[in-house]
């Protein structure tokens, strides 16, 4: 057997895939980890790589950046909201496509994902021209959190059929006759979608939080062409900061960023355990 | 057949989804306390009948009664019916002990009374040391007990089990019969159980349904379906029979009916297939087997005279046929074929006997003929032999429920 030539799948005696694997992690994790090493460099340039001193400094000059604090905000806002709106409408649809069967059923489930393969600087350049037709585009007047309405309703629009292709995958594991165990037992159909359907789907619910939220948290194309003059959020003000230059400070707000995903995700991933 | 009213009477019900008739004119009474069995083929309906009565589907026509009253259009969530499911259904999410209880906090039942009867019933299915486990740290026979005991702690008229015993395997699933059996002894409630495996049934029911085809074939005690069949189907699906074709049926006026020659011993009792009427001689013409004697009631449905092709048949059980590779006894009925395999099963042996007409036949016989057949060459002439008395004759199809005398008998292919 030692002499054979390695099989598909055995990927350790290839040195080719070790060197892929390799190349793999440092293109993927390597920046990101430079990033955050050079976060704390005591240095004035952001694209510095030497290091010199270690300082947290630029942290404390990230969180007094009221603009970039705002922008935060904004951001946090949007994203949560258009979590919210999306694993709703999600769940609906999503139940809707596994429960019903009607006419046209594929070209609406087509029309649901379409979203998802559309390029996403055309959806910016069409909900730009909605939103300026409507008289909507200028949000200068409007109080907070209001003047994100058409950030919020452009993110709804792209991470709802994400979260509904979520559910439904996971709705289609579902055996029908749990439910109609529990209405034999004497639920009734509130009860059993209660007690029944909606803890089977929960994993699929979270995982849609939490795609919809990383969604929304840095997207910039679609953000860019829906926002008005007055409003900014995380990642467009980090993109008009590098523009002038690229400070360890925008290091320590994406690193500040990094880990709130993180920790996000490992919530979302113990709270699953937990009610398996 | 007690006295009682039916515990669950189903009249005239017929199911039609879209364009598929499902079920047709299905009525048929269940008594309190009995093990019902619906068998027959898949796609025979028996599910759906099932589903009917749990209260997932409301009939196309027809009513089903509980206890005297009209049910049909209950939900299932107000009918005093529970259900073990085909997969079980246990709810992955809870433990052991809550999956049984729901039903009670359904019903909003106080905790004191939940806790209590959900113990009794994990007592009863021996799960009360699994009280806190997850489903999916019990294995397939564990979760059938917590399907049981979430269907018996709610106190049901009826318990209706879809095809409990097929996802056990082979072992298990010998022991879960007799188990079920006496848990339906000590809890008295009356099962109805929906099943495939005839031997699963005549096992373990009191009566039995035969359903083909959404039809309703047979009602009967395991014994009478045996003995009594009311056509080949329910002949060929209770056990094994071979057919042969009958061509013309003649009533020898003749011969003086004196003795009453029940052809398998059972007393004339209300079965379900065989007619009412003077026991008389027939001779029977069948291109395989020449012209052959019984005495016996003539068939419902089954008129003197030409049959047309496929409608009637002559059936004989392999365990009444047996092989000699002398001459059969005098007066049997014979064909003559040459020995094919034999299969042996410790006292008795199946053996195979090749016809003529490329036709097989399928003996049981006991120790003694097998080893003398052992000893023969592979395609040694040998004579299949029964005693005329065992064979009956049948139609096809026959309706069985119906009382009236006009029995229409379908070809089918």
């Amino acid at each position: 057997m030692a002499t054979d030539k390695a099989g598909p799948f055995d990927y350790s005696r290839k040195w080719s895939l070790r060197l892929v694997f390799v190349l793999g992690a440092i293109f993927l994790y390597l920046p990101i980890i430079v990033l955050i090493v050079f976060s704390f460099n005591d240095s004035r340039r952001g694209g510095n790589v030497i290091w010199k001193g270690f300082t947290t400094k630029y942290y404390e000059k990230a969180f007094g950046n009221e603009e970039l604090m705002l922008a935060f905000g904004n951001s946090l806002t949007i994203a949560v909201t258009s979590t919210v709106a999306s694993v709703l409408l999600g769940t609906l649809a999503a139940v809707f496509l596994w429960r019903f069967r009607f006419p046209f059923k594929p070209a609406f489930e087509g029309l649901i994902a379409l979203p998802i393969v559309i390029p996403e600087i055309c959806m910016g350049v069409s909900l730009a021209m909605f939103f300026s037709q409507m008289g909507w585009m200028d949000t200068s007047n409007r109080i907070w959190p209001f003047n994100l309405g058409n950030i919020i309703i452009a993110h709804i629009t792209f991470s709802f059929p994400f979260a509904a292709m979520v559910i439904r995958t996971r709705l289609a594991s579902f055996n029908p006759e749990m439910a109609e165990a529990a209405r034999d037992l004497g639920a009734n159909e509130w009860q059993a979608f209660r007690d029944i359907l909606v803890p089977h789907m929960r994993p699929g619910l979270i995982a849609a939080a939490l795609l919809s939220f990383t969604l929304s948290l840095d997207d910039f194309v679609v953000t860019f062409f829906t926002s008005g003059p007055s409003t900014v959020t995380f990642p467009v003000k980090i993109y008009s900061m590098v523009r002038f230059s690229v400070t360890p400070e925008i290091n320590a707000a994406s690193t500040v960023l990094i880990l709130m995903t993180l920790v996000l995700t490992y919530l979302a991933l113990r709270y699953q355990r937990l009610a398996s | 057949m007690t006295a009682d009213a039916p515990i669950l009477s189903i009249r005239g019900v017929s199911k039609r989804f879209g364009d598929v008739t499902v079920l047709k004119d299905i009525s048929l009474d269940i008594e309190p306390g009995e093990i019902f069995s619906l068998l027959g083929p898949s796609g025979c309906g028996k599910s759906t009948l099932l589903r009917l009565v749990a209260g997932f589907e409301t009939p196309t026509s027809g009513s089903i009664w509980l206890d005297g009253k009209d049910m049909s259009r209950l939900p299932p969530n107000r009918r005093p019916v529970n259900m073990v499911f085909q997969s079980y259904a246990v709810f992955p999410h809870m433990s052991v002990e809550d999956n049984v209880g729901y039903g009670l906090v359904a019903d909003r039942r106080p905790r004191a009374e939940i806790d209590q009867r959900t113990a009794e019933a994990l007592e009863q299915v021996q799960l009360d040391a699994f009280a806190n486990r997850k489903p999916g740290e019990l294995s397939g026979g564990q979760r059938q007990r917590v399907a049981l005991a979430r269907a018996l702690v709610k106190r049901p008229r009826l318990l209706l089990l879809d095809e409990p015993l097929s996802a056990l395997d082979a072992k298990l699933r010998d022991a879960m019969r007799l188990e079920l059996v006496k848990l339906q002894e000590s809890v008295g409630i009356t099962f109805v159980i929906v099943t495939h495996d005839q031997s699963e049934a005549m096992a373990m029911s009191d009566r039995i349904a035969i359903l083909e085809g959404g039809h309703l074939r047979q009602v009967g005690s395991p014994a009478e379906l045996y003995r009594k069949p009311s056509d080949a189907f329910v002949a060929g699906f209770i056990g094994n029979v071979h057919a042969f074709d009958v061509q013309r049926i003649d009533v020898d006026v003749d011969v003086d009916v004196d003795v009453d020659v029940d052809v398998d011993g059972a007393g004339a009792g209300a079965g379900a297939g065989a007619g009412a009427g003077a026991e008389m001689v027939l001779d029977i013409a069948s291109a395989r087997l020449g012209t052959v004697r019984l005495t016996m009631n003539l068939p419902t449905g089954i008129e003197p005279g030409e049959q047309a092709p496929d409608s009637t048949l002559l059936v004989v059980r392999p365990e009444h046929v047996s092989v000699t590779l002398d001459e059969p006894p005098q007066g049997s009925v014979s064909l003559i074929g040459q020995l094919g395999d034999i299969a042996f099963q410790g006292s008795r042996s199946i053996v195979e006997v090749q016809l003529a007409d490329g036709s097989g036949l399928t003996a049981i016989v006991d120790e003694s003929i097998a080893d003398r057949l052992q000893a023969a060459d592979a395609g040694a002439p040998i004579t299949a032999f029964w005693n005329a008395d065992t064979m009956r004759l049948l139609a096809r199809h026959a309706q069985a429920t119906s009382t009236t005398t006009t029995t229409t008998t379908t070809v089918e292919s």
